[in-house]
């Protein structure tokens, strides 16, 4: 049975990815056929639910349907409320999906289900959205559920010919409050009409209001003023107010589109067949060899030994091939398109911007590109954050861009793409950019650097300051982006998977991110080497070229050491004088040195022996250690033991 | 400040000091294996091993607890203990025995440099007084 649950989960979270994207296709006026895909993915959700005996799900998704239908059918104007009341009953899905998996009592999801079927039965009644909860009348809602109160919303549309709606408006909330006993916590009224009529817009509005008081005739008691053409009233759930609708992705909240961790048991997989069909196929060859190898041991007595022995070669050989393809592809399982990311971040910034008031616009590219899925996994949290600082701090207001000059909507591209060994992925905003005075300002404020130390700080190197422990940008702290959450956080997020950020930043420009990551953290091609008695490993990507000098090639000039390769000057050192050890290697006529290049610096280092080269399973040394700057982490030899492997850039530094 | 249910400790050595570690704590406790030494690191820390597959750093209690290093014997052992989702390994110089004590006492006021607040309390059985180290402190100090 959990095998079916597991699938079904897998097929959900698939179909559940597929809605939100239709759905902002949707929003952006996209073709009619959006609506057979969004149609389909319910459809298909609701079956499968159905199956699994998950009847909140198959309800849900029976109503969502309903909608898909008529929008089918009627053509209506997708209208940014009709879009919200979808996106709501996604969220609760995926709410219920969550709760599915953790076992966990399911949430009510009536007041949906109300609001979806309003559309559909009274499309003219949907001219008002539910409010929308700000901080503090959250905490006050909070507060009223806690000592007991319910929390109902109240839509409520006037007669055309009613006069004086305003008044109107504040007599129904007076009624209301005394009909329950409870107080009104927020209002909201239909959008403006075109030509301004502040009037007109009283003429349906909505409540929410805190109950103490079971509202069973409240409906009829509404509905039977004169004034009132129709009233509604549905149970608001508190944690549609605000939280649901804008998950809070500093703890990845499953209404992001993240797979819960740890779910039912084991994270499954997904491989494309091709790729198992040909791991499969490799395997195959392996048999073979085997059996050869087998042969050769039985019928191998008679004839010659030397033969025996090429053949042996030529099969090791061959299974050499073999496992180094097997291996390849076992690599290739592990990685997935970086869409798989990228994909859940139009919600969040049209989220965003909804919730900031602001336009703004996500281009994404470089979607293809392949990367480790356990990288995939951990890179989510801090570009989530990424982007809400862009779309926070970095894009302006559209007033404010206007006055600057720039196009109203604020533009954020995200994309990735590789680089020799590397995944780099760039966040860039259109926005103010950071200036480097407030930076230092806020720094020597906060007695991170002292005032001397900012005044000789270049700006590019001031800007890298947002990224030091302590470094709170408190004076900025709003409700999106002002999580508690630093840039350290994010700096040692990527700095666990082996990656570095870098930012460049242009006032009144925008703000560039960069982050660079391994392609895998599994495994990398070594380079084995003896200094001091000790095995060490230098990753091959950075290694330019091995060769052999002789002590007289060192040329000492102004207190440094270095040698000419080529035609150029690299600058030389001992790496056991890198490691701060004792040299005890043995004193040869020649001297084995790795040329080493990493970014734009080369060195070249001298080391006691050259071993080979290998593939070595990158090992990280564990959290207790911390940052360990000149190590890219360990690996276990053949001979059971752990080697250090060295990283590239601190091989360069001076 | 009597325990009910008598929790156990593993007792150890370090130098002339006995301190003990609640066992629930404990993943595991070793013989010495072969340490692979860090290059630019901090004191404390001996190395890496190759635990079954898994490379854990192991850290020398004598040094932090402001004692000198001596030679590993046939009684060192290393303690392995959790660290946050990971394991550290301690090296000990002998590992004694598993214990409960009769009484637990709130730990003594310390003043040597270093030690503050790394022993959570100090547990009585009959006259033998064990101070008991508090992990948290201890690596995360």
């Amino acid at each position: 049975m959990s095998a079916y649950r597991e699938i079904f989960i897998e097929e959900l979270n698939d179909q559940m990815e597929r809605m939100d994207q239709a759905l902002l296709a949707l929003e952006r006026g996209a073709a009619p056929e959006v609506v057979q895909t969004l149609f389909r993915a319910a459809h298909t959700i609701k079956g499968s639910a159905a199956t699994m005996g998950f009847r909140e799900m198959s309800d849900l998704t029976h109503e969502v349907e309903f909608v898909l239908e008529w929008i089918r059918e009627k053509k209506p104007e997708v209208t940014v409320p009709l879009i919200d009341v979808l996106f709501r009953a996604l969220d609760a899905m995926k709410t219920l999906r969550t709760q599915y998996v953790s076992g966990s009592a399911y949430d009510d999801c009536s007041s949906v289900v109300a609001a979806l079927q309003i559309i559909v039965r009274r499309p003219e009644r949907l001219p008002v959205r539910l409010p929308e909860l700000s901080a503090a009348e959250s905490l006050r809602a909070e507060a009223a559920v806690a000592s007991g109160q319910r929390l109902l919303a109240v839509l409520v549309r006037l007669k055309e010919d009613c006069l004086m709606k305003a008044a109107r408006y504040f007599m129904l909330q007076q009624r209301l409050e005394d009909l329950c006993g409870g107080t009104v916590l927020a209002s909201s009224l239909a959008a403006a009409a075109p030509d301004g009529d502040e009037e007109a817009r009283y003429g349906s509005f909505a409540f929410v209001i805190a109950a103490s008081r079971a509202a069973d005739g409240l409906q009829a008691q509404l509905a039977g003023d004169s004034d009132v053409e129709n009233a509604e009233v549905v149970p608001f759930p508190l944690q549609t107010a605000g939280k649901a609708e804008y998950p809070d992705p500093g703890s990845a909240g499953p209404a992001a589109g993240e797979q819960p961790k740890g779910n039912s048991g084991q994270p499954t997989v997904r491989v494309h067949v091709e790729r198992l069909d040909q791991l499969m196929n490799l395997v195959g060859e392996l048999l073979i060899d085997q059996t050869s190898l087998a042969d050769l041991h039985t019928n191998g007595q008679r004839s010659d030994p030397a033969g025996i022995l090429q053949k042996i070669g030529s099969v090791s050989d061959h299974m050499g091939r073999v496992i180094k393809e097997l291996q390849e592809g076992v690599m290739k399982t592990r990685m997935l398109p970086i869409d798989q990311l990228f994909s859940r971040f139009p919600r969040l910034v049209r989220d965003l911007a909804h919730k900031l008031g602001k336009e703004i616009e996500l281009v994404l590219e470089g979607r293809e590109t392949e990367l480790d899925r356990m990288i995939i996994e951990e890179l989510g949290d801090p570009l989530i954050h990424l982007i809400r600082n862009s779309a926070d701090h970095g894009i302006e207001s559209p007033e404010v861009r206007l006055e600057g000059g720039k196009p109203v909507a604020g533009r954020i591209t995200l994309s990735s793409y590789h680089e020799e060994n590397h995944v780099v992925i760039t966040l860039q905003d259109d926005g103010q950019g950071i200036h480097a005075d407030r930076i230092k300002a806020s720094a020597t404020a906060k007695g991170l650097i002292s005032e001397e130390q900012a005044a000789l700080l270049p700006p590019e190197e001031a800007v890298r300051l947002i990224f030091e422990p302590g470094f709170s940008t408190a004076a900025q702290v709003s409700e999106v982006s002002g999580r508690g959450v630093g840039m350290d956080i994010v700096r040692s997020q990527i700095g666990r998977l082996n990656g570095i950020i870098d930012i460049q930043t242009e006032p009144g420009q925008g703000t560039t991110f960069t982050i660079r990551l391994p392609l895998t953290l599994a495994i990398i091609k070594g380079l084995l080497v003896k200094v001091s008695g000790r095995v060490m490993i230098l990753p091959m990507y950075s290694i330019a070229e091995i060769v052999r000098i002789v002590p007289g090639d060192i040329q000492t000039v102004q207190g440094e050491q270095l040698i000419i390769n080529h035609g150029r000057i690299v600058p030389f050192s001992w790496l056991h004088g890198k490691l701060n050890y004792q040299h005890t290697g043995r004193i040869t006529r020649t001297i084995p040195v790795v040329i080493i290049r990493s970014v734009d610096k080369m060195a070249a280092i001298a080391v006691d022996e050259i071993i080979g080269n290998q593939e070595v399973v990158i090992k990280n040394l564990g959290s207790y250690l911390g940052t360990m700057r000149h190590l890219s982490g360990a690996t276990i030899l053949g001979n059971g033991q752990v080697a250090m492997i060295l990283d590239a850039s601190f091989l360069v530094s001076g | 400040m009597a325990s009910p249910q008598k929790d156990q400790y593993i007792e150890l050595s370090v130098g002339a000091e006995i301190c003990a570690i609640p066992i629930g704590e404990i993943h595991e406790i070793i013989k010495m294996l072969s340490i692979t030494d860090i290059p630019l690191c901090r004191s404390e820390v001996k190395g890496v091993i190759n635990l079954r597959g898994k490379v854990v750093c192991v850290l020398s209690l004598r040094y932090m607890l402001g004692m000198s290093d001596e030679p590993y014997t046939r009684e060192s052992r290393i303690i392995v203990v959790r660290y946050r989702d990971e394991f550290v390994g301690l090296i000990v110089d002998k590992v004694n025995k598993v214990t409960t004590y009769a009484e637990l006492h709130p730990p003594a006021g310390m003043n040597i440099r270093g030690r503050d607040g790394i022993f959570q309390g100090i547990g009585q059985d009959g006259d033998r007084i064990v101070g008991i180290l508090k992990l948290e402190e201890l690596l995360g100090g």
